[in-house]
């Protein structure tokens, strides 16, 4: 076999495969889209369209779609010429929420149009905006409008969104709400508004796809919907298989049901339409496929972090292979929550140095054994947006003293073992191995502490060979003939070659021969914070 | 349009079918076609030509998803069209991918072919976890550069190189199980 071969071998690969990689993208898009950056690019994006709806007068009412019509605040033409109306995703008129995210959108129709204030913002804002990050809120004053407008109505703002195809169980305590439709989940936020997507197989024409939000009432949810034009909805009353009285609206290129349940506003989307072949009879089908009973009345999600992230079996694991449980310290928490916020409110690092940024787009966090001594340990990695600002710590909790204590600190990049040893990453892959190269530290449990073992990396013959510099490969010290070559050094990068056989000696001798950690990673965010802080009152004593 | 009704556009004979996928699909094949051939003019005509190769392949094929049969005949004819057009040159993805190629030393013991070694790939990606299995698919099915996969699934290019890395290791060690030899 040659490399052409793998190659058209590609092309077998099956289907599904296939269909993950758009899937995990429209996930993190959705996903990204959820963070302040990407909301306000979103946004921005959705004002230019609706800023561009032409004035149309709203004909006379009845309830149902025409009641969901976020008015329109500016009659210019958008670039891209679209036209029709947005619908509110969380409520008919007169609800709080929809008079909220009505008052909401006049304002934002009307604030930064030409989107001159955001690109002031240069992409950062302080971590006094940190609550609002679930929303386009980019300056003081949209703050201070959010907060009058959600007081006004009595609402609360959303502060955490989950990614439910990491956390799956948030949304599966619903049961069997789609039927058999199946569903791809999308994310969840705190108080229980979720978004899924799901197929449903027509005896006539097919499967067709469609996407279901629940808005959970009492928050101020902003989602909208430009569903074209108005006028070329038929809509009529439904009620559906489990009871529930819906709305089915039907236009040429979408088909909605709407279900306005006692504590959450549901709204199932196709984006196909009568000219697709959609018909009513479709709509009622797919209504009656849907136990909207399930979904009222709402339970608010709640996320075990400390258990989030990793699989079954990945907890912690001593030196002979046999796990061991982690202790959930309060105070330890409490002193690691402080850590966190000294860096996300003050720029505060925790060697107590100050930073620029605060904690930027990609920093993260996680509390957990990664040495396996049976204390949790924080890891934090900060990335303020420039490689050369980036740091990693693992930082331990003494109980005698109250105080954290750095175990070790080096570019955030690390890959735990079962076994307490660490393999600390380079920033980059400058070898002409195809192994990323790191540092090895052996974790010393008298000291709690880590003790570097030597600087790794390799040499594949075949890169040598592919960029013409074949004779610069060792090939006396590839006893074994695998095509790669292995460099170990205690006081620097080594300079003098190994076969493979020796390198994973070396390693098996120093413990390095271990399996990898999955460490769950919280963004960081307050709610995450608040949530690892809260654990640690609520799952006293042992994990297991 | 649907998939189904589209294909069956195709099953009978209708040149609508080419104009439906045209619609669909443009943009789509363009972007595949593009990653793999990165230039404009080409990444037309291969457009074209996929539409061809799909007039000419259903029927008999009926495809189990258009989207995913479509991309399969773009990015055959997009690489056929970069051997001819870099004669002997290897596009990065390739040279990344020869790391996979177990080097057992033992010369060729046994010949097999594409389609055995995508049976292969297919076990091989049933173990891994959804998001290396996108990205992995994404660097070299979709030909995706580093920066639009870390674009795309909200990691850093580090990241993105990292875990290609690892899975590579992975597959290599999977083809040698599999006794896939050079």
């Amino acid at each position: 076999m040659n490399v052409f071969t793998l190659n058209e071998a590609f092309q077998y690969v099956d289907d599904k495969y296939l269909d993950i990689v758009e899937q995990e993208r429209v996930r993190k898009v959705r996903r990204r889209a959820g963070n302040r950056q990407g909301l306000i690019a979103a946004c921005i994006v959705g004002l230019i369209l609706i800023l561009g709806l032409p004035a149309v007068a709203i004909a006379a009412n009845w309830f149902g779609l025409r009641d969901l019509i976020i008015p329109k605040t500016h009659t210019d033409v958008s670039p891209k010429g679209d036209e029709g109306v947005c619908i509110g995703l969380s409520g008919y008129q007169g609800s709080a929420e929809w008079q909220a995210l009505a008052e909401w959108q006049e304002f934002v129709s009307q604030y930064d149009p030409d989107g001159i204030i955001y690109q002031n913002t240069d992409g950062r804002l302080d971590s006094s905006f940190a609550r609002y990050s679930c929303y386009l809120v980019y300056s003081q004053e949209m703050a201070e409008e959010i907060d009058r407008i959600t007081e006004k109505y009595g609402l609360v703002l959303h502060t955490t969104s989950y990614d439910l195809q990491e956390h799956p169980e948030l949304v599966e305590t619903l049961g069997d709400f789609l039927g058999d439709n199946g569903g791809y989940y999308t994310y969840m936020y705190e108080d229980g508004t979720f978004e899924v997507e799901g197929t449903i197989q027509f005896a006539d024409i097919g499967a067709w796809d469609f996407v279901l939000l629940r808005s959970v009432k009492g928050t101020f949810h902003d989602a909208m919907l430009n569903i074209g034009e108005i006028a070329e909805y038929q809509e009529m009353l439904y009620e559906s298989e489990c009871g529930v009285p819906v709305t089915l609206a039907l236009g040429k290129s979408r088909g909605l049901v709407l279900a306005d349940l006692e504590d959450s506003f549901v709204t199932i989307s196709i984006p196909y339409g009568t000219e697709n072949g959609l018909e009513q009879a479709h709509l009622e089908i797919l209504a009656d496929s849907i136990d909207f009973a399930a979904l009222t009345p709402v339970v608010k999600p709640w996320l075990d972090v400390t258990n989030s992230g990793g699989a079954a079996g990945q907890d912690e694991a001593a030196e002979d292979g046999s796990e061991v449980a982690a202790d959930y310290d309060t105070d330890a928490r409490r002193i690691y929550a402080a850590t966190l916020r000294n860096l996300l409110y003050s720029n505060i690092l925790p060697d107590g140095s100050t930073v620029e940024v605060s904690t930027g787009q990609y920093s993260s966090f996680a509390v957990y054994d990664v040495d396996s001594d049976g204390k949790e340990e924080l890891v934090l990695l900060y990335d303020p947006g420039a490689m050369v600002g980036e740091i990693g710590y693992i930082i331990g909790y003494d109980r005698n003293t109250g105080e954290i204590y750095i175990q070790l600190e080096r570019f955030p990049y690390f890959a735990f073992l079962k076994n307490g040893n660490l393999k600390a990453l380079s920033s980059h892959n400058q070898t002409y191995g195809d192994m990323w190269p790191y540092s090895f530290y052996q974790y010393i449990p008298e000291s709690d502490t880590y003790e570097l073992a030597g600087y790794v990396h390799s040499e594949d013959r075949r890169i040598l060979e592919l960029i013409g510099k074949a004779d610069q490969y060792p090939y006396e010290a590839d006893i074994s003939k695998t095509g790669t070559v292995y460099y170990v050094g205690t006081d620097g990068w080594g300079t003098k070659p190994m076969d493979e056989t020796d390198y994973m000696e070396w390693l098996n001798t120093n413990e390095g021969n271990v399996e990898e950690l999955e460490i769950p990673y919280l963004s960081f965010t307050e709610e995450n914070i608040e949530k690892m802080e809260c654990r640690s009152f609520m799952g006293s004593g042992k994990r297991r | 349009m649907e998939d189904a009704r589209i294909v069956a556009l195709y099953l009978e004979r209708s040149e609508l079918a080419i104009q439906e996928t045209d619609n669909k699909y443009h943009m789509f094949l363009q972007s595949i076609i593009y990653n793999i051939l990165r230039d404009s003019c080409d990444t037309e005509e291969i457009v074209d030509d996929t539409y061809m190769g799909a007039w000419n392949a259903i029927p008999p094929t009926i495809p189990d998803s258009l989207k995913h049969f479509l991309s399969r005949i773009a990015r055959n004819l997009s690489f056929d069209r970069l051997d001819y057009r870099l004669a002997g040159k290897r596009k990065a993805q390739l040279v990344e991918l020869d790391e996979c190629i177990p080097d057992t030393g033992r010369g060729v013991e046994e010949m097999i072919e594409a389609e055995e070694i995508g049976e292969v790939l297919n076990r091989f990606l049933e173990g891994l976890n959804r998001k290396s299995c996108a990205v992995f698919l994404g660097r070299y099915y979709y030909c995706y550069s580093i920066d639009e996969l870390a674009g795309q699934y909200g990691l850093t290019k580090r990241q993105v190189k990292y875990m290609l890395s690892k899975t590579r290791n992975k597959l290599r060690s999977c083809l040698e199980q599999e006794g896939v030899a050079i």
